[in-house]
């Protein structure tokens, strides 16, 4: 019995002297294999694809807006921002662009507010970027093609996220590599010449690296032409007033370069038009080319509505199908047809831009409306019915047709009378059956720039013409006419622009960086509906104009405000005005 | 822990009163039962880490509780009785539902904004589960609150450690202890609600102050009043359809305590239940259950003299509890449905007694019925073997001991669901009644799994040296001394846990004490804790946690020793260091991780892609959050009856995580690590003042006053640089509410167009005016300020009477709370909002008649965003009283009882929560302010000993 109980003792003090002697840092060591840390990452080849994957999900920006805390963990907006311009007035009352309307942002007001709810994850795109980058030679086994093609998307998706803070912030810090939190790095901002420059760089390095196209089940990273398109938009984006001034829109005095060049220089404007060029002939050994062979009256719908199409240089594919009461359809479908929070409704103003078919602008009574409305909706650029679901347009299978008329079954919030159609495509249902179409690159895109550039860099030359001529002739529209001048030619440029390219998220950047904000009607002033009424015994329908409200821009908002909760940290110079 | 201190825990029961039978066994007198004997108290052991001391020679401080007076609330919860008992412990009310009622327990205040602000709770000297554990089977409880009492458990002990000691045998002859109590709860304060007239009246009042047209017409009001037509017009109260007014509980306890040179015991059984106020429903319907919780325990003590040098003490608890719920896992949503419903939503059977209910609006009643049940079993389990040898051939003094004790909780769960259909009525073309059905019958549906776990294993190893030098007489030198080492592993999952969660958690360490008394008079403490946990970096796993203490006895000094009023003084003071574990964020968040999923669709057909993101930036550097403890310490006894004592205390934490939010740009591009850079500061005191009844006198008395108080501030939490000074949390109290200040109800449109312009909604005259914080003309959240207090409350008092006169004896014991702040929100107090109903506090609403006296807001019935913000509007001062105990007690006769061979016999009516004096103006318990109520407990009951 003494023995058992001796042994006992014995056995426990053996027991904690060997646990003392097996190296107590052992035994407090924590299981392998549980979690995936950096190492993992960098181990191979198939986990480094699943971190470029990841970087392709934070750092391709979208024009539509997902309400998804997992993609973005801060607040997110809930439309597009085409409400924030002419192009249309949110059905909500409470979505981001009535501050824009109303010239409402503040420095303190949030991200959302200011439109810019990725500004966090864009930071970290370029994070992600700046690891693989120091990191990639660290995966064992990889081939050299692989890497350029690594290295090459990574620096693509850097300099993406660069020409998008470029567009709303002029000079940002340049973070070219990981920065360690614990260490209080102190990068101020650069000029918006060196952005332009650090931007071009990784565009170069990218176009050489990248291949022009990949096997069909990785359609959607990036090529050739995806890093060129890049190029020649941040390259007008530079040449344009906005920067390419020695004076800039408010002075911010010594610091005047942060958010200008601080000279005019007229051959910027050559340079973007020889990147668009050179985008327009490397699209053909990357498969891509503009959509011709739908008809007229179906080619430009169906850029918007196929998804990977050849005009489609680049999409960004957070999701699969979606059904349309999930994002992004929750804020841009009619609260009628979705039961969602609010579509986008097309103000008059913007109807105003569509020519009729023989190129000629149409006529519009802004006082005393009309009894033909039908009639002039019909008479316009064919374009027009496929971006603008307009009263008795059809909607889809659900909705075939549309009521905008006063008591209609789609009237309600339907300030101009008529709801964006473009973005939302014909599957759309109840059920998960559209996947949404975000458009990041499409080549109609680079021939629009080319000729805007190619007119301001040495006026309307032939060159310049064909490139607007292709984008309006494959929609049935007729040619510029030859005797434009520079100026008639430019209106013409910025008109084709805003028609082809609406609502894909470009109208509010190009309207900033053409400084038209404050034209009437354009960002300022009074924006126009239609009320709609039914004409008794008539198909036809009666139109009455109205103010729907007077917007205020202050010059301020050409350039977007960091947040106070930043700029109090000491290390960013506040844009003027805020 | 030395065997033979087990010896000397009969004095413990000094500290009792009368009532104890166990104490009377022992042959301690009646009369010293509720004598104030400073020396003896003086002599009591008193548990300490990992040991016990005799109280004279303690320098730190430490506060205790007696099993016997825990017995004193009748509660089914052991820390729903340290409530006003252990100065320093701030315990929270949370609920009264049985089995769900465990109150927060929070010592010395609170040192940390991170979350990690628990106590280590050791049950005779591990870490297990405490709340199972009854009354009956317990020693006594102990706070360990200083450095010097606390640094011997390094990482672990800076929260404040409370040591639960079970009780052991005695080597006397067997006694046997049975008793038996029965009560019944009721709800505390049950919410009351306006009935379907009244909730009419004012609903259609809301709706014209919207600017509405009234729902109810007078025909619809008059039915309300009369309750004429009870299926179209019902006026339910849905808290009595639901709820039962009483609620059994009751307990059996019976145990054994005895043993002789070789072999002590001390072996209980226990059985308790414990029933909700749901009604019946198993007793209704076969498909639900009835609410209860129920528990039995069981311990088996027992101390073994193996040879003359080698001892072995076996120490096995445990418990089986079962609880029943009708209607799924929380009781939140019933409370919830209770507390909006209105009155005339729909009746609760129709007319063909069939549920009522609406499309969107469930029945509560049929929720509990016809919904199924949800039922626990949850199985503690604690275990330990410890072996001691006595060294004294190697010197005298020295022992050394050896233990093993593996702790467990097991839940799992048993969840039955059904579905029931119910109908809205109509009226229909022909008078006659169209029913509308929502939901159907299902029949009944199971599963059953695990649903948490908890275990762990310890293994420690003692060194023990304890001798007196030198004659009584004389100089004498008291020198004890310990030397431990730990290791110990637990696991606690859940059915969510994921497998990172689910490895174990690790401490290793040693530990130690060296204890010097000079002639009873001069005292000095050294302790430390070396001790390291697998959640920090390899580099850096390893604290180092020293604390020195010094106490002087001056009453045993010359000039004091034949003081007649001045009997025993004592200053003691300590310093030291010590460590919390419980710094909050992920688990090895040393290494960067990438633990998120974020996937792309590649590819024409848009298949998905597994993609990685990266965590939050690595804290490489982490380390625990470290607290310098400063402690000053009284005790004074005036001429033998009069106890004072008072503790001083004055807390620095720092290297609490926080993210570096002022300095560290978004260009990062990561989401910030956290740093060990936060500072708090805590102060403080505990003060208890005890007067009793002279020894010789028939009635016995002593009466106990104590205060403790804690201030804490925020020194440093690195949050970003704000607009406005007010809108900071530093330099406030954590858990500081920030909120509009209000200013009164607006008069007039005047007065409105005379104000900063509200942005919430457009305001009216009756709506709650804001204070313009910053000057800008405009409300918005920018003016957000402190307002109130925060939660925990600052200061907490307890005054405990207790006489005993002849057989008699009659114990209170009162607790009080004051630097808090209640919040009257949610849809008892905010009329109408979230479709709710109205409870009388918006009788006193404002109208253009009463806007003098008015002291609610106008009512809307729809959401209104001005008035039901967050503010002071609705704070009211948190500060109560309430009697937490009250027990009036009757012993038989010796000659009587023991003709009948018993002991003792005793029997008791007991009253546990009886009242609050507060200013929640009647509505609601201060502390529990929705979902299950308060309880209120009458009971009676007897004890007797064998």
């Amino acid at each position: 019995m003494k023995l058992i109980i001796r042994t006992i003792f014995c056995g426990l003090l053996c027991l904690i002297a060997s646990s003392c002697d097996k190296n107590l840092n052992e035994f407090l060591d924590k299981a392998p294999g549980v979690d995936v840390n950096e190492n993992t990452i960098f181990s191979s080849r198939v986990q480094l694809e699943t971190y470029i994957t990841g970087t392709y999900r934070i750092g391709i920006h979208s024009i539509f807006t997902y309400n998804d805390a997992a993609l973005i963990p801060t607040a997110r907006t809930f439309t597009i921002n085409a409400a924030a311009t002419d192009e249309a007035e949110a059905e909500a009352t409470f979505f981001h662009t009535e501050a824009w309307n109303d010239a409402n942002l503040t420095t303190s007001g949030g991200l959302v507010a200011s439109e810019d709810y990725r500004y966090f994850i864009r930071w970290t795109a370029i994070r992600n970027c700046n690891i693989i980058l120091e990191r990639l030679n660290d995966v064992p086994g990889l081939d050299e093609p692989y890497k350029n093609q690594v290295t090459g998307e990574v620096k693509f998706i850097r300099a993406l996220n660069y020409s998008e803070m470029l567009k709303r912030y002029g000079g940002v810090p340049i973070v070219d590599k990981r920065l360690d939190p614990t260490e209080a790095p102190n990068v101020k901002r650069s000029s918006v010449e060196e952005i332009v420059n650090f931007i071009v760089k990784d565009c170069d390095e990218a176009v050489s690296l990248l291949p022009a196209t990949y096997t069909s089940n990785f359609r959607g990273r990036a090529t050739k032409t995806a890093a060129q398109m890049l190029k020649a938009r941040t390259l007008l984006i530079a040449a344009s007033p906005l920067f390419n001034t020695a004076t800039p829109y408010l002075s911010l005095g010594e610091n005047n370069k942060l958010i200008c060049y601080g000279t005019a220089d007229n051959s910027r404007w050559q340079k973007a038009a020889d990147a668009a060029k050179a985008a327009i002939d490397l699209a053909p050994a990357g498969g891509f080319s503009l959509i011709t062979d739908k008809g007229v009256d179906k080619n430009y719908k169906f850029v918007w509505e196929q998804g990977d199409n050849a005009e489609i240089v680049l999409a960004e594919k957070v999701y699969g199908a979606r059904a349309r009461q999930q994002f992004p359809w929750y804020g841009t479908t009619p609260s009628t047809i979705s039961g969602a929070w609010g579509g986008v409704t097309v103000l008059h103003n913007f109807v105003r831009k569509y020519e009729k078919k023989d190129g000629t602008p149409q006529t519009w009574d802004l006082t005393a409306g009309g009894n033909d409305l039908n009639r002039k909706y019909s008479e316009l650029d064919p374009r027009f019915a496929q971006t603008v679901g307009h009263n008795g347009s059809f909607w889809n299978r659900d909705f075939p047709v549309l009521e905008t008329f006063q008591g209609g079954r789609n009237a309600n919030g339907c300030w101009g009378g008529a709801w964006m159609k473009k973005l939302i495509p014909d599957v759309l249902s109840t059920i998960a059956s559209a996947v949404p179409n975000a458009i990041v690159f499409r080549l109609a895109e680079a021939h629009l720039s080319y000729a805007e550039a190619l007119n301001e860099a040495q006026g309307p030359v032939q060159a310049a013409h064909d490139a607007v001529n292709l984008i309006r002739q494959r929609s049935g529209m007729p040619k510029l006419p030859t005797t434009l001048t520079k100026e008639q030619f430019r209106a013409r440029v910025h008109n084709e622009r805003a028609i082809e390219l609406a609502f894909e998220e470009q109208r509010l950047w190009d309207i900033r960086r053409w400084m038209i904000a404050e034209e009437d009607g354009v960002m300022r002033g009074p924006m126009y509906g239609l009320r709609i009424f039914r004409i008794t015994g008539s198909t036809e329908f009666r139109y009455e104009p109205y103010v729907k409200e007077v917007r205020t821009f202050l010059p301020k908002m050409y350039l977007h405000p960091f947040q106070n909760t930043e700029v109090f940290k000491g290390y960013l110079v506040q844009n003027p005005g805020w | 822990m030395n065997i033979k201190n087990y010896h000397s825990l009969g004095v413990l029961l000094l500290l009792g009163i009368g009532g104890n039978p166990t104490a009377k066994a022992q042959g301690i007198g009646k009369d010293s039962s509720v004598q104030v004997m400073p020396m003896s108290r003086q002599s009591y052991q008193t548990p300490i880490g990992y040991g016990t001391q005799p109280a004279w020679k303690i320098s730190s401080a430490l506060s205790t509780v007696s099993g016997a007076d825990l017995q004193k609330n009748f509660t089914a919860n052991l820390a729903s009785a340290f409530y006003g008992r252990l100065p320093g412990l701030t315990v929270l009310q949370n609920s009264g539902e049985p089995g769900a009622d465990s109150p927060g327990l929070i010592g010395r205040g609170i040192n940390t904004f991170g979350p990690g602000r628990n106590l280590l709770v050791m049950v005779d000297g591990y870490e297990s589960s405490y709340e199972q554990l009854t009354p009956d089977e317990i020693e006594s409880v102990s706070l360990l609150k200083d450095a010097s009492a606390t640094a011997i458990y390094g990482l672990r002990g800076a929260n404040g450690v409370l040591l639960i000691t079970t009780k052991r045998g005695t080597a006397s002859p067997l006694i046997v202890n049975f008793s038996t109590q029965q009560g019944f709860h009721t709800a505390y304060r049950s919410p009351q609600f306006l009935g379907s007239f009244d909730y009419a009246n004012l609903y259609n009042e809301g709706l014209k102050n919207d600017g509405k047209a009234p729902l109810y017409t007078p025909a619809d009001l008059a039915a309300y009043q009369d309750g004429s037509d009870p299926f179209f017009h019902p006026d339910v109260n849905w808290y009595d359809a639901v709820l039962k007014k009483t609620a059994p509980i009751s307990n059996y306890n019976l145990n054994f305590r005895g043993g002789n040179s070789s072999v002590r015991y001390f072996v209980l059984l226990n059985a308790i239940q414990s029933n909700g106020l749901y009604k019946n429903a198993g007793d209704m319907n076969d498909e639900s259950i009835n609410s209860r919780y129920s528990r039995f325990n069981f311990r088996s003590n027992v101390d073994i003299n193996l040879t003359k040098r080698l001892s072995a003490s076996l120490t096995l608890g445990g418990s089986v509890e079962d609880k029943a719920n009708p209607a799924g896992i929380t009781t939140g949503g019933i409370f919830n449905s209770l507390a909006t419903l209105p009155p005339n939503a729909f009746p609760i059977y129709n007319k063909n007694g069939s549920f009522g209910g609406t499309s969107a609006l469930s029945n509560p009643l049929a929720n509990l019925l016809q919904t199924g049940s949800y039922t626990t079993n949850g199985r503690t389990l604690q275990s330990t073997l410890r072996l001691t040898e006595q060294l004294d051939f190697l010197a005298q003094g020295l022992s050394a001991s050896v233990a093993v004790s593996f702790n467990n909780f097991f839940r799992s769960y048993s969840n039955k669901t059904k579905q029931y259909e119910r109908f809205s009525t109509t009226k229909g073309i022909a008078g006659d009644t169209v029913y509308t059905r929502f939901g159907q019958n299902t029949s009944l549906v199971g599963n059953e799994s695990e649903s948490d776990q908890y275990r762990n294993v310890v293994f420690q190893g003692f060194l023990n040296y304890d001798r007196t030098f030198g004659k009584p007489n004389a100089a004498r030198h008291d020198v004890s001394a310990v030397l431990m080492y730990n290791s110990d592993s637990y696991t606690n999952t859940d059915n969510s846990t994921t497998a990172i969660q689910s490895l174990p958690y690790k401490h290793v360490g040693v530990g130690g004490r060296v204890t010097y008394a000079n002639s009873s008079k001069y005292i000095g403490e050294f302790s430390f804790g070396y001790m390291g946990s697998e959640a920090f970096p390899k580099s850096r796993r390893y604290g180092f946690f020293p604390a020195a203490s010094v106490g002087w006895i001056a009453s045993n000094e010359g000039f004091l020793k034949d003081n007649t009023t001045i009997t025993y003084l004592k200053l003691r003071g300590s310093y030291g260091l010590v460590g919390n574990d419980q710094i909050g964020g992920s688990r090895f968040m040393f290494e960067q991780r990438y633990p998120y999923g974020a996937s792309y669709f590649l590819g024409t057909t848009n298949a998905q892609v597994f993609g990685l993101a990266e965590g939050a930036a690595a804290s490489t550097d982490l380390r625990w959050e470290s607290e310098k403890k400063l402690n000053i310490g009284v005790e004074l006894t005036l001429a033998k009856r009069l106890d004072i004592s008072l503790d001083i205390f004055s807390h620095n934490r720092y290297d609490i995580l926080a993210a570096p939010n002022r300095t560290v740009p978004q260009y990062i591009g990561v989401t910030l690590p956290l740093l060990n850079q936060g500072k708090v500061r805590n102060n403080g005191f505990e003060a208890t003042i005890r007067y009793g009844s002279k020894s010789t006198a028939q009635l016995q008395y002593s009466v106990e006053a104590s205060g403790w108080y804690a201030q804490n501030e925020i020194v440093d939490n690195a949050e970003a640089i704000r607009l406005y000074d007010y809108q900071y949390t530093t330099g406030r109290p954590i858990g500081q509410p920030f909120g509009l200040e209000a200013l009164g109800l607006f008069r007039d449109q005047a007065e409105i167009a005379a104000s900063p312009r509200q942005i919430f909604t457009p305001v009216q005259p009756g709506d709650i005016k804001y204070k313009d914080q910053n000057g800008d003309g405009i409300i918005d959240q920018n003016d957000s300020a402190p307002i109130g207090k925060t939660g925990v409350p600052t200061l907490t008092v307890s005054l405990h009477p207790r006489l005993q006169y002849r057989g008699f004896d009659l114990d209170l014991l009162f607790q009080g709370v004051t630097g808090t702040t209640a919040y009257f929100g949610g849809s008892y107090f905010h009329a109408f909002q979230n479709n709710g109903k109205a409870s009388p506090i918006a009788l006193d609403r404002w109208t253009t008649e009463t806007a003098a006296t008015a002291t609610y807001p106008r009512l809307s019935a729809s959401n209104n965003l001005n008035n039901y913000r967050f503010s002071s509007f609705w704070q009211r001062d948190g500060s109560f009283v309430k009697l937490r105990s009250l027990e009036l007690g009757y012993t038989l006769p010796t000659q009587l009882v023991e003709k009948v061979r018993l002991t003792t016999a005793r029997v008791f009516v007991n009253g546990t929560n009886l009242f609050s004096l507060d200013r929640m103006e009647g509505y609601i318990d201060p502390e529990v302010g929705s979902g299950y109520p308060a309880l209120r407990t009458v009971s009676a009951g007897i004890r007797l000993q064998f």
